[in-house]
């Protein structure tokens, strides 16, 4: 009996609902937009899905599902979370975040810093520590408003596509909470999608994070996931030669040796068939031209990210770190300024995806 | 009734029931006070405090040749002394328990029931307490074997869900900061502070030699599973940003999204708290109340239960603002693990020295 009582409290606890909240009465942001105003002060633009449209909506006068799917709020504060409230008062409706999946910086905001609006908002029990950071080359707000999702009625979907499928134009590696870890460490850098806006969003660029500070772009996406190890079906156009489809089924092997310059090889290694060949290249031929094009490509971003920048945006320093026993050792050693002068070792090996095709022919 | 006239416990019961007074603390911020103290070494340094508690447990118990604290206290101080060590063990249980309501309460508030009352919460644990209370020791301990091995699955699973989020190279540097920083990291055994109970408990055991059995037992168990834990969270959260989230199996959980197949693991946390959170603020206030009863060898310990479940309470009120909450938990864990590790070595060891 007494157990019974004892299991009984634990289920009282453990089976509450939702407090009495109905989903009707939520407003579910999936993309937040800052932008900085004059006054110091924040301009905050909530996209929130339209229920009435989102798939064609649940009423019988809903639409098709293909128009004003996001509704755009926007409100001026000092923090995300009370720019929410004004909003939640102003449209009678709670704006709850756990379906967020954006959240895109003004190119001002983002050289200004964004710590307190990412730590804030991973460290919020009601927020997914999976939003993804962007910047913005305009203003966030029109960087929004410019989201137009033709062929998927639920936008969250979409922005998930957009960022994360294999044909995405860009990489985003980082989360919110990878964002934040990574400001946390003053070794490493980061970077994430930069937006443009045009009939729609594009989003074929990165923008660098030193610290939580925005510190650059740079346009060569391609080579960027490949250093991370996110090349998947990528079609590769060699100039007058042909195009290969290119996979990466395994991460690039990093090692880092830390003399007074550090030295860094990277071994990037692809699996290839080809798309198309002209009649007289041999595909060995094209094969090679595609290590050497990518191998010039990838070069020249990681010396962007060294010289040109001093950010270590592939956190090259987690392999680093290898070579010391101590936190104080690694201090010591100053890997921050020692990556300006890095010295890489770059190689990519391509090789035939399947073994066995038949050459030549009639 | 006397508690002890109630039910006894084997080995296993008290080795489970001491598990989940361990691993429960690692519930809490434990885990980043290993990562602020050691870095990236945290892991090793859990391994060490495990080992350095065996040893001090292996050494305790053999000086306390099977006796419990409080007839010891007798042999080597005399009836004031055995008074004052019942007294002070009683109290610093009580203290806890009443701390344990606070902080157990919170976390619920603000995890799960957000819009429900810190009273509300605190009631139901009151009920849960009180239930436990009157159950006793005994019985207490006969549960805890099936919920230690619950608690311990249910870890396990949010440790092995999140598996796609582990990155070998957050070990680095592999002794991080410093192997004299994971040596003089020994204040981390204060998790292991609940060992002392097994002195209390000796009455309630089938044999004997279970004291000795279940302790070593328990240390193992927890030991891995708290070093394991360790090591898992820092394979997840970068050094040094892992040692700013305040509680580290929630960010673990957090992190949980198996795409289509899970994507949510914070439940399973929330489970875990609850659950350990129940076992005990329940085992300190059977503890505070056996305590009690043996020192002033009182026939029926249920009289004193509603008064120490008030006190427990008031004290849970008290520490009502989060500053003050923090340092009164902080200052009152040092003292409680002082005691825990100090005291019966020292009753155990007079006792021999004038026997």
């Amino acid at each position: 009996m007494k157990k019974l009582i004892f299991v009984i409290c634990i289920c009282v606890v453990m089976l509450s609902g939702c407090g009495g909240k109905e989903i009707d009465d939520m407003a579910y942001v999936v993309a937040i937009g800052i932008d900085a105003t004059e006054g110091g002060a924040y301009d905050f633009t909530f996209a929130i899905g339209n229920p009435n449209s989102i798939n064609g909506g649940g009423g019988e006068d809903a639409g098709g599902g293909d128009s004003n799917v996001l509704i755009f709020e926007t409100e001026t504060g000092e923090s995300i979370f009370s720019a929410g409230d004004a909003v939640s008062a102003r449209v009678g409706q709670e704006i709850n975040f756990s379906h967020a999946e954006l959240l895109v910086f003004s190119e001002e905001v983002a050289a200004g810093g964004v710590d307190n609006f990412i730590d804030a908002l991973t460290r919020n029990l009601n927020q997914r520590p999976k939003l993804i950071p962007a910047v913005a080359v305009t203003t966030a707000k029109d960087t929004l408003e410019s989201i137009n999702s033709k062929f998927e009625g639920n936008p969250e979907k979409y922005l998930k596509k957009l960022f994360e499928s294999k044909d995405a134009l860009t990489l985003a590696a980082i989360d919110s909470r990878d964002f934040l870890c990574r400001t946390k460490n003053p070794d490493s850098g980061l970077a994430v999608p930069r937006m443009s806006v045009g009939d729609s969003i594009t989003v074929g660029a990165m923008s660098v994070f030193d610290g939580d500070t925005l510190a650059g772009a740079f346009d060569d996406v391609l080579s960027y996931k490949l250093l991370c190890g996110m090349g998947e079906d990528i079609t590769y156009d060699i100039e007058n030669s042909g195009s290969l489809i290119l996979n990466q089924r395994v991460k690039p092997t990093v090692s880092v040796s830390c003399y007074d310059v550090p030295k860094i090889s990277i071994t990037v290694n692809l699996d290839a068939s080809v798309a198309s060949a002209k009649p007289d290249v041999a595909k060995e031929d094209l094969y090679s031209a595609a290590e050497l094009s990518l191998k010039g490509r990838i070069f020249d971003l990681l010396m962007f990210s060294s010289a040109d920048m001093g950010v270590d945006v592939f956190g090259f320093d987690k392999y680093a770190r290898a070579n010391f026993l101590t936190w104080g050792k690694w201090q010591e050693y100053n890997w921050r300024e020692k990556y300006k002068t890095a010295q890489f070792s770059l190689s990519v090996k391509i090789k035939p995806e399947k073994t066995g095709l038949i050459t030549g022919g009639a | 009734m006397s508690d002890s006239n109630v039910r006894k416990i084997g080995s296993r019961e008290a080795t489970w029931f001491l598990v989940i007074l361990f691993v429960s603390k690692i519930l809490f911020a434990d885990i980043n006070e290993y990562i602020n103290f050691s870095g990236t070494a945290a892991y090793i340094q859990t391994a060490w405090c495990a080992f350095a508690t065996l040893v001090l447990f292996v050494v305790t118990s053999y000086l306390s040749g099977g006796d419990d604290i409080f007839s010891a206290s007798y042999a080597a101080l005399g009836n004031v002394g055995m008074k004052s060590v019942g007294i002070l063990i009683s109290a610093l249980l009580l203290l806890d328990a009443g701390v344990m309501f606070r902080v157990y309460a919170d976390i619920i508030a603000s995890i799960a029931l957000p819009d429900s009352s810190d009273f509300f919460i605190i009631l139901l644990l009151i009920l849960a307490a009180g239930v436990a209370a009157f159950a006793g020791v005994g019985t207490l301990a006969s549960y805890a074997y099936i919920a230690g091995i619950v608690l311990v699955s249910s870890l396990a699973l949010i440790l092995v869900l999140n598996i796609p989020n582990y990155t070998l190279s957050n070990i680095y540097p592999l002794l991080g900061n410093g192997g004299d920083k994971i040596l003089s990291g020994i204040g981390g055994i204060n998790v292991y502070a609940d060992i002392f109970l097994v002195f209390l408990m000796s009455v309630y055991f089938k044999k004997g030699e279970s004291v000795k059995k279940s302790g070593v037992k328990a240390i193992i168990i927890s030991g891995i599973v708290i070093t394991v834990t360790t090591f898992l969270y820092i394979l997840t959260v970068p050094y040094p940003a892992s040692s700013g989230f305040a509680l580290p199996i929630l960010e673990i959980a957090f992190d949980v999204n198996l795409d289509v197949i899970f994507q949510r693991a914070e439940g399973l946390f929330l489970f875990l708290w609850i659950f350990s959170g129940f076992i005990l603020i329940g085992a300190y206030l059977s503890f505070s109340v056996l305590s009690f009863e043996r020192t002033f060898n009182l026939s029926d310990r249920r009289a004193v239960i509603g008064v120490f479940l008030l006190i427990a309470v008031c004290i849970a009120l008290c520490a009502d603002t989060s500053s003050l909450k923090s340092e009164v938990y902080t200052a009152f864990y040092k003292v409680f693990t002082a005691v825990a590790f100090i005291l019966p070595p020292i009753v155990f060891g007079i006792k021999r020295l004038r026997r």
